[in-house]
């Protein structure tokens, strides 16, 4: 899967949750904080993570990922499953 | 002075342990010495600048200066009050409002306030004025419009640090975690304790809860304090593997219910660890009731119990509702008489003051308090006081001819909240708006359209109608 595809499912999957903040699903762009900006709560950043790895069938470090600044971000999160 | 008045024991602490690491933050490394220099430059210009300041902002990161600034302000004889750095500014306005906030520690971007400098200096004189009384003002969700704030005093905490570093063997070789936020009660038993037994707080960056497991051993941490949700965080990163956590020797929980699978967890992660389950608002310092866990009892399911009062502490259980007293007590809301009287009663046969809690509680028969549920709506996410209310008091200026009502609804681990309104409205517009006044864990899932609220055969509002529309869609 590349990069464009990736961030099409990622925006699919927010643009409902991109009300709570005031926003419209365009404006869900690559640097926004997932979690800082309120869109997620940590727990609903874990899940987002955990559903994409069952849809993409693969198992990123989670963990590890977040020894880089950014993860919360849509761009961290697709360089989370496309450079593992 | 109280003997245990938390500045008393950090100038100890200071003093005796002059060279030994204060505080891990920004990937510095800052001394005792260094420390209570940079405080005393802080207290200093609050003395010169703003004598008869009684409470002072800052905004609460985690950086250095906001160590200093609690520490500099207290030594001023000044109370704290940390605004929440992500905001909102709405908020931050409330706070400094009801508090009569008239001076920062640093810059804060609100008008009508002066900012003295957070900047490290050297102080030409002592000026530390033990005769402050308060301490600091948190601010917990209020369910009749905006944010309480809380006034506790340093013979509040004074007691409380009595009591912890009595019951607990901390020594200067131990490094504490520093999670909470510093706009949470359960901080100043991070920085407090640590401070007092000389050793070296380890503040996580901001983006670092999502890696506390690799924070907590890159630090070493030997004493950890969390809500149990951040366990339960780790867990679902699986980042908290067997033995992830080998130096810790002791872990609190405290700020939400505890339950037996995220203790087995963090036990097999923290072999070593001795672990206890605290409970306690704001309105009564910190915490005030605890319970060992002791490895005999893992093997349970449900919500561990809160367990036995502290030792200045004395409770009751009245109509179910858990109710505390002692030299732990906070003075009650700044500005906010009626919800201080509503909260706060006076027994009128020995004048004692008790808090009502508003946590259903139950009395083991081994001694132990149990939680059972809050008595109102009341709920807890990530750790925060909730009221659900708080949101409709925000939508009532924005929606002048509709009604709102707020659920919170427990999904697996989550609480998330629903807003349901009886009126047309632009939904994108009115959560831009609550954007505006609420912090983030306050604002709804989503907002809910009905054509009329659903009442029940009593008249009253269905809340199980409109729960079961969020199924729905």
């Amino acid at each position: 899967m590349d990069r464009t595809e990736l961030l099409k499912r990622l925006r699919e999957r927010l643009v409902a949750r991109a009300e709570r903040l005031g926003l419209q699903a365009d404006e869900l762009d690559g640097p926004l904080d997932l979690v800082r900006s309120g869109l997620l709560d940590s727990l609903g950043f874990v899940d987002l993570i955990t559903e994409l790895e069952q849809e993409l069938g693969c198992e990123v470090d989670l963990a590890a990922a977040f020894d880089k600044p950014g993860a919360t971000t849509l761009d961290g999160v697709i360089d989370l499953f496309l450079k593992p | 002075m109280h003997e245990y008045d938390p500045i008393h024991l950090f100038e100890r602490a200071a003093h005796r342990w002059s060279d030994r690491p204060a505080l891990r933050v920004e990937g510095r490394t800052i001394t005792y010495r260094e420390l209570d220099a940079w405080s005393n430059a802080i207290a200093e210009r609050l003395v010169d600048r703003c004598p008869d300041a009684q409470r002072v902002a800052f905004t609460a990161e985690k950086r250095a200066n906001s160590y200093a600034a609690v520490l500099g302000i207290l030594k001023a004889g000044m109370a704290y009050v940390p605004l929440p750095p992500d905001g909102p500014r709405a908020r931050w306005q409330s706070m400094v409002d009801q508090a009569g906030v008239k001076f920062t520690v640093g810059a804060v971007d609100l008008p009508g306030l002066e900012a003295i400098a957070a900047d490290e200096g050297a102080a030409s004189r002592s000026t530390r004025n033990a005769s402050g009384q308060e301490a600091y003002v948190l601010f917990t969700s209020g369910s009749t419009g905006g944010p309480k704030g809380v006034s506790v005093s340093r013979a509040n905490v004074a007691a409380y640090l009595e009591h912890q570093l009595s019951a607990h063997a901390f020594s200067e070789n131990d490094r504490f975690s520093q999670f909470f936020a510093l706009t949470f009660d359960l901080s100043v038993h991070d920085l407090f304790v640590c401070w007092s037994v000389g050793g070296c707080l380890c503040v996580p960056a901001a983006n670092d809860l999502m890696r506390a497991s690799t924070f907590a051993r890159e630090e070493g941490i030997t004493v950890w304090f969390s809500v149990p949700s951040l366990v339960l965080l780790m867990q679902r990163m699986r980042a908290l593997p067997a033995n992830a956590l080998p130096n810790v020797r002791l872990a609190f929980f405290c700020g939400e219910p505890l339950t037996w699978p995220i203790v087995r967890a963090f036990g097999a992660a923290a072999p070593d660890a001795e672990l206890f389950n605290l409970y306690g608002p704001t309105e009564a310092t910190i915490a005030i009731t605890s319970f060992w866990i002791s490895s005999a009892s893992l093997q349970q399911e449900g919500v561990v119990p809160i367990g036995t009062p502290f030792r200045h502490a004395r409770v009751r259980v009245i109509d179910d509702e858990l109710q505390l007293s002692g030299t732990q007590l906070a003075a009650g809301y700044v500005g906010n008489a009626d919800a201080t009287d509503r909260a706060f009663l006076v027994d009128p046969s020995t004048g004692d003051r008790w808090y009502r809690t508003g946590d259903q509680v139950r009395e083991g028969a081994d001694g132990n308090l149990h939680f059972v549920s809050r008595i109102d709506d009341q709920v807890k996410i990530m750790g925060h006081r909730v009221e659900p209310a708080e949101v409709d008091a925000a939508l009532a200026s924005l929606m002048p001819n509709g009604h709102s009502l707020t659920l919170a609804k427990r999904t697996g681990d989550s609480v998330r909240l629903y807003t349901f309104i009886d009126t047309v409205a632009d939904h994108l517009a009115l959560m831009h708006e609550l954007r505006r006044t609420l912090p983030a864990y306050m604002l709804p899932e989503r907002i809910i359209t009905v054509e009329v609220m659903p009442m029940t055969a009593h008249g009253k509002l269905d809340r199980k109608a409109l729960l079961a529309l969020i199924e729905h869609g």
